[in-house]
């Protein structure tokens, strides 16, 4: 066998430069809609597309609405995009900014709300003749939906923080599933529950759901964001310290599943075996997350819902209600009055809700909710979900708590006290020099 | 060129013509290419240079790139633990996945290399896992393995050993993902595979007859024939796992603890999460460095341990 030295190298070396290059490149050619002109008259065939995360019960009835948006509008084909939810956030945000995105899109709250500081992206619908936003709560619109005056998205369902409850199993295992649970009286029923039977836990959870914890407990001892609009803290180290403390103890008792084994099944906790095998019977999350939590148990089992952990001296409920997500229409769209159309028939239709049902948790229009509820397709749970969280409802969560590199500060102190590597003493005094510096840095890109 | 050149000249004049002639169908060579050429220039060559620009902006895919300079770099050394963490975790990664998995190669190579019947049915069915490979479906499956109640526990019970938390712990979380890599072996086995053929019979002759055994003509003869497929191996695998990222990204987001938060999740979040572009692409520079670093190092010790037949020449 012979050998060129240089040649090799050269050849290895344009070899890296192409892997590298295509890993750097990152933007994905995908298909553009169909471009047949703007004017979209009524007879002109169009096609849309539309993207959305969820699990398999929520891909359902949206392809159905999909199939009976054929009968409203037949020069209309949409173009179902679904996914779960891991990968969706990089896939819509390198979309959106290779301008290659579908035309109406769901997204979560907290991208939206870096999405608009960063650019124009999304039809503001107020000045859509063809969206009627009549049927939803302003305050709720907003709220969530107004960015710069422009109305950016619309929530697609009211959701709420709430505990989760297999009551078949809870009842079986002596977990009181009508307690309102205080942080100490649920670290205590934990223990206990995994002290009798080592295989079973009382919360199910993944890093996310601990992040939400405890910013819910800072809320609740400070009665303020954890991180303020101001680029300041809301919390001092005390507050902190005593969140993680709890946190450690109750990662210490077995209240929850070891985060190593549940952190497998981040952002997908109904796919955790713990779950389905019914070896945990509460699990803290959105109202949204219930049906396909429910799906994966066997019929017949109850589910209920109830208030999330309220301290006895909470300054602020802390109970998150908030859009479940939002759609919006892309200001790249070549249809954006069709795609607006849609949307408007998607949210407001009555027929459409009834298929719907409660698959984005309880609908943000009444005339929707209500049709949905006579056709039987909302969970009662859900709407109890919902309605105790109205009533609950704590400070609603700023772009800059919300931000990416913000939480991810959070996650990776979560994991360490989780893991046992860190106290609480030293996760508060990493977390708020974590804090300081990093929004010191969004500050200054702002 | 001089030898062309001689070769040029005791060719009559009257045959030049010709060869003009062939010139011109090696332009209709580069046309056949050309797809070839224009991917390249634009999918590989643009980006790749215009990453290196980014690499010195402060650039969030929306809004204009803004230049500053050293900046992204000065802030990856100075400022972000997370970049040395991951620097280490991908280093133990590719010291030990990519061993492993050349010597799993070589071994089954040897097996397979072994004259049966079925042996074209066998090589197949061990080439399949490469084909399967990276994608995310293996790595799915690869989390309801080795999950703590996962189907390698529940065999390990059967045997009164484990459980084992295989990707709960972040102790052993890396090594489960490093299985993944070894476990497609396959390219790298076939390649090895032609290599243990191209070695001459003779040599074994030789060696049996002066009384080696099995093992020492393995060691003296396959071996030291097979290097330079070593060689390359060696570079090729160890610039795959230096990018290593479906299963890391797949199964366990970079965790537990950071175990497995390999250099192009690093990468990956930085761009795709964050947003921050200008940042990435110094991070994607730095990672090519360093690759072309350990891939001059691999060729400079080459010569002390790569055979070559015609001795190099």
């Amino acid at each position: 066998m012979k050998r060129n030295k240089w040649g090799a190298m050269g050849l290895a070396s344009l070899l890296l430069a192409s892997l590298l290059g295509g890993c750097s490149s990152g933007k994905s050619a995908s298909n553009t809609s169909t471009n047949a002109g703007n004017a979209a008259n009524a007879e002109e065939k169009v096609t849309l597309r539309f993207s959305w995360w969820g699990g398999e019960d929520r891909h359902a009835a949206t392809l159905a609405a999909i199939e009976a948006y054929k009968q409203v509008a037949p020069n209309v084909t949409i173009e179902a995009e679904y996914q779960g939810f891991d990968g969706y956030e990089q896939k819509i945000k390198t979309q959106l900014a290779g301008k290659t995105s579908a035309d109406i899109m769901q997204l979560d709250l907290p991208w939206l709300q870096e999405l608009t500081k960063k650019g124009d992206f999304f039809v503001d619908l107020n000045t859509q003749p063809e969206f009627d936003a009549s049927g939803f709560d302003q305050g709720f619109l907003d709220n969530y939906g107004m960015y710069d005056g422009k109305l950016a998205a619309v929530p697609t369902g009211v959701n709420a923080y709430c505990l989760i409850i297999n009551k078949s199993l809870a009842d079986k295992l002596n977990v009181d599933s009508a307690a309102q649970w205080t942080w100490d009286s649920l670290l205590e029923a934990g223990k206990q529950l995994h002290a009798q039977d080592s295989s079973k836990y009382l919360l199910l959870t993944d890093h996310a759901a601990l992040r939400q914890d405890m910013v819910t407990m800072l809320k609740q001892r400070t009665g303020k964001q954890w991180v303020q609009e101001d680029y300041t803290l809301g919390f001092t180290k005390e507050d902190a310290a005593a969140s993680f403390d709890w946190l450690y103890q109750a990662m210490q008792a077995g209240v929850y599943q070891p985060l190593g084994e549940s952190d497998l099944f981040f952002g997908k906790i109904d796919q955790n075996p713990k779950w389905i095998n019914q070896e945990i019977p509460i699990a803290p999350s959105m109202s949204s997350i219930l049906p396909s939590l429910k799906t994966v148990l066997p019929e017949g089992t109850e589910v209920i819902t109830a208030l999330p952990v309220i301290a006895k001296d909470a300054k602020d409920s802390g109970v998150l209600v908030r859009p479940s997500q939002l759609f919006a229409v892309s200001n790249d769209s070549a249809h954006k009055t069709e795609a607006v159309k849609f949307l408007s028939w998607f949210m407001n239709d009555p027929g459409a809700a009834a298929l719907l049902g409660d698959v984005r948790s309880v609908p943000p229009v009444k005339a929707s909710q209500e049709a949905a509820v006579t056709a039987g397709k909302i969970d009662a749970a859900i709407t109890n979900a919902v309605e105790l969280g109205l009533s609950h409802a704590g400070l609603v969560d700023n772009a800059v708590a919300n931000n990416s590199e913000v939480q991810k500060i959070m996650d990776d102190i979560v994991q360490k006290v989780s893991y046992g590597k860190s106290n609480a003493e030293q996760a508060a005094d990493e977390l708020i020099a974590s804090l300081t510096s990093k929004l010191k840095d969004l500050q200054d890109r702002e | 060129m001089s030898v062309t050149q001689s070769i040029l000249n005791k060719i009559p004049k009257s045959g030049r013509r010709k060869i003009k002639v062939r010139r011109n169908y090696q332009y209709a060579g580069y046309l056949y290419i050309l797809p070839w050429l224009i991917g390249l220039l634009i999918f590989q060559l643009y980006p790749f240079i215009s990453s290196l620009y980014y690499s010195f902006t402060d650039y969030n895919m929306v809004s204009a790139p803004k230049w500053v300079g050293l900046d992204n770099y000065h802030k990856i050394f100075t400022e972000d633990p997370d970049f040395y963490q991951s620097l280490k975790v991908t280093g133990i990664y590719v010291l030990l996945a990519v061993p492993v998995k050349l010597a799993f190669a070589l071994f089954v190579a040897m097996l397979l290399s072994a004259k049966l019947k079925a042996i074209n049915f066998f090589r197949t069915v061990y080439y399949l896992p490469s084909i399967l490979g990276g994608s995310v479906a293996i790595s799915v499956l690869w989390r309801f393995l080795f999950m703590k109640e996962g189907v390698v526990n529940s065999l390990l019970a059967r045997l009164h050993l484990g459980p084992v938390d295989w990707l709960g712990s972040p102790d052993i979380a890396l090594y489960t993902l490093g299985l993944l890599t070894v476990w497609q072996f396959g390219s790298s086995m076939v390649l090895f595979l032609a290599g243990i053929q191209q070695i001459p019979n003779d040599l074994y002759e030789a060696g049996s007859i002066d009384g080696a055994s099995r093992f020492s003509m393995f060691f003296r003869i396959t071996v030291p024939m097979l290097t330079p497929i070593v060689l390359f191996n060696l570079v090729m695998q160890m610039v795959n796992a230096f990018q290593e990222f479906t299963g890391a990204f797949v199964i366990t987001h970079g965790g537990p603890m950071k175990s497995t938060y390999l250099y192009a999740l690093k990468l990956y979040e930085e761009a795709f999460t964050f947003f921050k572009m200008g940042y990435a692409s110094a991070l994607s520079w730095i990672l090519f460095l360093i690759i072309m670093a350990v891939t001059a190092v691999i060729f400079k010790s080459s010569g002390g341990w790569v055979h070559y037949e015609d001795g190099g020449k």
